[in-house]
């Protein structure tokens, strides 16, 4: 049951032609889910992480 | 016929085109002359089904059909003829319409004669694949997409991020900031919020690819090594 609503489409057209999807239900998509509980894991996220409290840490310095 | 009357099934044809879902998503993507080509070819189809009807007519209630023409406040031949094609067309619109499924046939459009940044953005927004866009300020996103617009009436594409950077002066990558744990604590705690979206005109994209976090991963740990 779980897994019927999450693969459920979740995309919206218009009657001008526009293609959507609103952020409430982009969320609820199982893909996504795990495309972001994947990523959060990956070192890419930690490289960025690490690299952002080098520059804060330094700017720091700097202030003191 | 009098030539002035063909302006009848001309804007027939221009309006089955423009409103009718079979035809309408590829209009969009047409350029102005394709555009007129169609019009005026619809528009000879639609006269000749409504000739065909009026010589049925003719054969079969033609009395009728007398006498309905003397009740017209205007006297010309093949006026009904050519206004039946508009009607043909209105109908044509209104109940076709629901046999078209808009999302379907939008998605039949770009496959069909989309451009192949059209066709690159709704692999990713039907695959939910992320996306790698370079600018041509050297400012980089990672993101989804959220949202395709109508061609020829808007050149911005929204997108969700979910990594920022910039391309360093030997253009390689550098990624500074991510949306990540923000939409973690969103889907754990059921918070939506449309802040994140970014909107980005489509002259602006220097080039887009499909990114692979694996494929990344590995270019990167290969080039850290052979620095090391």
């Amino acid at each position: 049951m779980k897994n019927e609503t999450n693969n459920k489409d979740y995309t919206e057209a218009t009657d001008s032609g526009k293609l959507y999807i609103t952020t409430e239900n982009f969320f609820k998509q199982e893909e996504i889910i795990s495309t972001i509980k994947e990523l959060l894991g990956s070192k890419i996220i930690k490289q960025i992480e690490s690299t952002n409290n080098i520059d804060n840490s330094s700017q720091s310095v700097k202030v003191g | 016929m009098p030539w002035n009357l063909l302006i009848l099934p001309l804007v027939a044809g221009y309006y089955l085109v423009t409103y009718w879902r079979r035809y309408m998503y590829y209009q969009q993507r047409w350029d102005a002359q394709r555009l007129v080509f169609e019009s005026i070819l619809r528009g000879i189809y639609l006269l000749f089904i409504s000739y065909v009807i009026r010589t049925i007519l003719l054969y079969t209630v033609k009395p009728y059909c007398i006498i309905f023409c003397n009740h017209l406040p205007l006297k010309m031949p093949f006026l009904c003829t050519a206004s039946f094609s508009l009607i043909l067309s209105l109908l044509l619109v209104k109940i076709g319409n629901a046999f078209f499924d808009k999302k379907k046939q939008i998605k039949n459009a770009i496959t069909e004669i989309g451009n192949e940044i059209e066709l690159l953005f709704l692999y990713s927004f039907e695959k939910k694949k992320l996306l790698l866009i370079s600018l041509d300020n050297g400012k980089i996103y990672i993101a989804w997409v959220k949202e395709l617009p109508v061609p020829s009436a808007s050149p911005y594409i929204r997108f969700i991020p979910a990594m920022s950077g910039y391309r360093d002066e030997k253009k390689n990558m550098v990624l500074t900031t991510q949306y990540l744990s923000i939409y973690d604590q969103y889907i754990n705690e059921g918070i939506t919020k449309e802040d994140n979206d970014i909107v980005i005109d489509v002259k602006k994209i220097a080039s887009a690819s499909n990114f692979d976090p694996d494929m990344y991963q590995r270019f990167s740990i290969g080039k850290e090594d052979k620095v090391s």
